[in-house]
């Protein structure tokens, strides 16, 4: 097997899917109609509800939702072999990824765009739109947790990423201001930004800032340290305006998710390596048993509920025909999911222009993964990028750079969701503590640095990956439910939203039910709290979406 | 439509929400300042604004929906 046969496969099958399936979603299922006047126009006040042109809307769509999730997601899994992980991806994106994007979006736009929260709490009430709370709150703060070591992970393991990560917060900030102060030609202003975002690669590659180095210095494990100091950079960046750094990131974090995309795809096309990883490898020294573990540790890039978010908070107030719904949501989701399927090229093919028994050193067992799966996305990817005539050096820090930086964005942004999420927790039951913005940010950030360090000292922040996707894919499972239960009051055809929901709810809740017992048997409490968490919100979801769906058929 | 509208675009679909709020905001002080004798007050300045209301018809129009009126609540201007 080749990459170019992997790639190939996958195109094949997205392409059919958008042709085929999500034409006969659109037709069949929702019944998608122009002649119906969307959100954008109906309730048009130019300010949330805006009319917008369907390609714009999905550069905007796509950026949001895709980021460093799609990358470390299929890093951890293809140690089970590319081949489930590469199925999972493809075909869980055309059948219940994507369909679960678009099916919110619609779902959404039949709501007078409202999000996929508010109408949950319409149909199934309070107490659900609490639990949909809740999740998110468990989502942002495990992502948190992951992603800070991710980037420490990146930062001790690539010690050239850390200057062009960090500069790019002051680049973001005259970026911004650029935008707004001055009428300056925008590609122009971008290519300008992005370039000396690139010289900073250069000149990070050029001074690495050494693990060795920061231990001499603070005399505090480099981990530990960068773990400390990214939380403390969270707690600060996330209490700014958006528009200072935030936004301004997040536009060059998506031209450079292109970039990433094209030179990864590109190099693959080049220089087709062969595959050296196993098609399949059942029982991975160490790791728990494939199913359902690998359906959960692959969320994003094949089904992931944050999307909900997008798809029915910003995007369904801006679309500006029903049928742009199958471009935006379900073309929107085959993006994303791509990113995933160049990342198991990446470490299954990848890798093999470095050396050919790469993947087996880097994926000898499940404890490995820890600290190498990262790793060798950004060794392999290198290596497909290197193919292009770019330094192996320099490719190297220039992945690892760009995720961090997308690694980073997520961090600021959920914090600042997790803010949000408590001040209404606090409205709701008069706690002022949480209403407070400053201590809500210090309670998000301080929940994910336990996390992460009572786990082998930040070591083992990995151990929260798993259930992070079993998390994020209760929420999709939720807005399935949404969007089962509007078709359903419309007496229109539901399978095609009911089985991938049923299927979710299996595999989320074997999942959580298997890693609590195992981690229990292990003495793990910490670890076994948090699946049981999940596990409790699961089964709330399940008694509540019963109650409903029985109370309906009343 | 070139790429640097069509980025500039997303830029402004993607960020700009705080700005056009805001600007919506004082849209809506001015606007209740021209409609003040609506809400009960004397408009001191009625003379001087009878000159832009021809102007600002599309604007009244979409104003009063936000407002939650289907049609147009004042008796000298009808809706469309």
């Amino acid at each position: 097997m080749s990459a170019i046969e992997i790639i190939l496969f996958a195109f094949l099958m997205y392409a059919m899917g958008y042709l085929l399936y999500s034409r006969y979603l659109s037709k069949k299922v929702f019944s998608l109609d122009d002649s119906r006047k969307t959100p954008a126009w109906e309730l048009r006040d130019d300010v949330d509800y805006v009319p917008t042109n369907r390609w714009i809307l999905l550069g905007h769509h796509f950026t949001s939702i895709t980021g460093a999730g799609p990358i470390i997601g299929p890093a951890i899994a293809v140690i089970w072999g590319w081949l489930p992980a590469l199925l999972w991806v493809v075909l869980g994106a055309v059948f219940i990824g994507a369909v679960h994007d678009f099916s919110a979006l619609v779902t959404s736009i039949r709501h007078k765009g409202k999000s996929i929260g508010t109408i949950l709490g319409n149909y199934a009430g309070e107490k659900a739109r609490i639990v949909f709370l809740l999740l998110i709150l468990a989502l942002a703060i495990l992502v948190n947790a992951v992603f800070a070591y991710v980037i420490a992970l990146l930062f001790t393991k690539f010690p050239a990423s850390v200057i062009p990560a960090w500069s790019i917060v002051p680049l973001a900030v005259i970026f911004g201001y650029s935008v707004y102060r001055f009428r300056v030609n925008f590609v122009l202003l971008s290519i300008v930004f992005l370039l000396l975002l690139y010289i900073s690669v250069f000149v990070g590659n050029s001074f690495p800032v050494y693990p060795d180095i920061l231990k001499n210095l603070t005399g505090i494990d480099p981990l530990i340290f960068w773990i400390f100091i990214l939380f403390l950079y969270t707690f600060f960046a996330s209490s700014l305006p958006v528009w200072v750094l935030l936004q301004p990131r997040d536009f060059l974090n998506g031209l450079q998710l292109i970039v990433l995309l094209v030179l990864m795809y590109v190099g693959a096309l080049v220089a087709d390596p062969v595959v050296s990883a196993p098609a399949i490898n059942i029982d991975p020294e160490g790791a728990p048993s494939i199913f359902p573990f690998l359906f959960i540790t692959i969320a994003c890039g094949a089904l992931s509920g944050f999307h909900a978010l997008v798809s029915s908070g910003t995007t369904s107030k801006q679309l500006s025909k029903e049928s742009d719904a199958r471009t935006v949501g379900y073309l929107g989701f085959l993006g994303e999911s791509s990113l995933a399927v160049i990342v198991i090229v990446a470490c299954t093919a990848g890798l093999s222009l470095v050396s050919y028994d790469r993947y087996s050193e880097l994926y000898s067992s499940w404890d490995s993964i820890k600290k190498s799966s990262i790793p060798a996305v950004v060794e392999g990817g290198a290596g497909l990028i290197s193919s292009l005539g770019i330094d192996y050096g320099l490719s190297q820090t220039l992945i690892a750079t760009l995720i961090v930086l997308f690694a980073a964005t997520t961090m600021d942004t959920s914090v600042r969701i997790q803010r949000y999420i408590l001040n209404e927790l606090g409205h709701i039951y008069d706690l002022k503590l949480l209403r407070n913005p400053w201590s809500a940010s210090l309670i998000a950030v301080l929940t994910s640095m336990v996390l992460v360090f009572s786990k082998e000292e930040g070591k083992g922040g990995f151990l929260f990956w798993p259930i992070f996707g079993a998390a994020n894919q209760l929420l999709a499972a939720l807005a399935l439910l949404v969007s089962f239960l509007y078709l359903r009051s419309e007496r229109k055809p539901t399978l095609a939203i009911l089985i991938p929901f049923m299927l979710v709810l299996i595999i989320t809740s074997s999942a959580m039910f298997l890693n609590f017992l195992n981690n229990t048997l292990k003495k793990d409490i910490l670890l076994a709290t948090v699946s049981f968490i999940i596990l409790t919100l699961e089964v709330v979801i399940i008694l509540e979406s019963i109650r409903v769906v029985k109370n309906g058929y009343k | 439509m070139g790429i640097n509208e069509f980025l500039k675009e997303i830029y402004r679909l993607k960020f700009g929400y705080g700005f056009r709020k805001s600007a919506r905001q004082m849209e809506e002080v001015f606007l209740f300042f021209l409609f003040a004798e609506y809400f009960g007050m004397p408009n001191y300045f009625k003379f001087y604004f009878a000159e832009i209301i021809p102007e600002l018809l599309e604007e009244f129009h979409s104003w009063h929906r936000r407002m939650g009126m289907e049609k147009s609540p004042l008796e000298w201007i009808r809706c469309c």
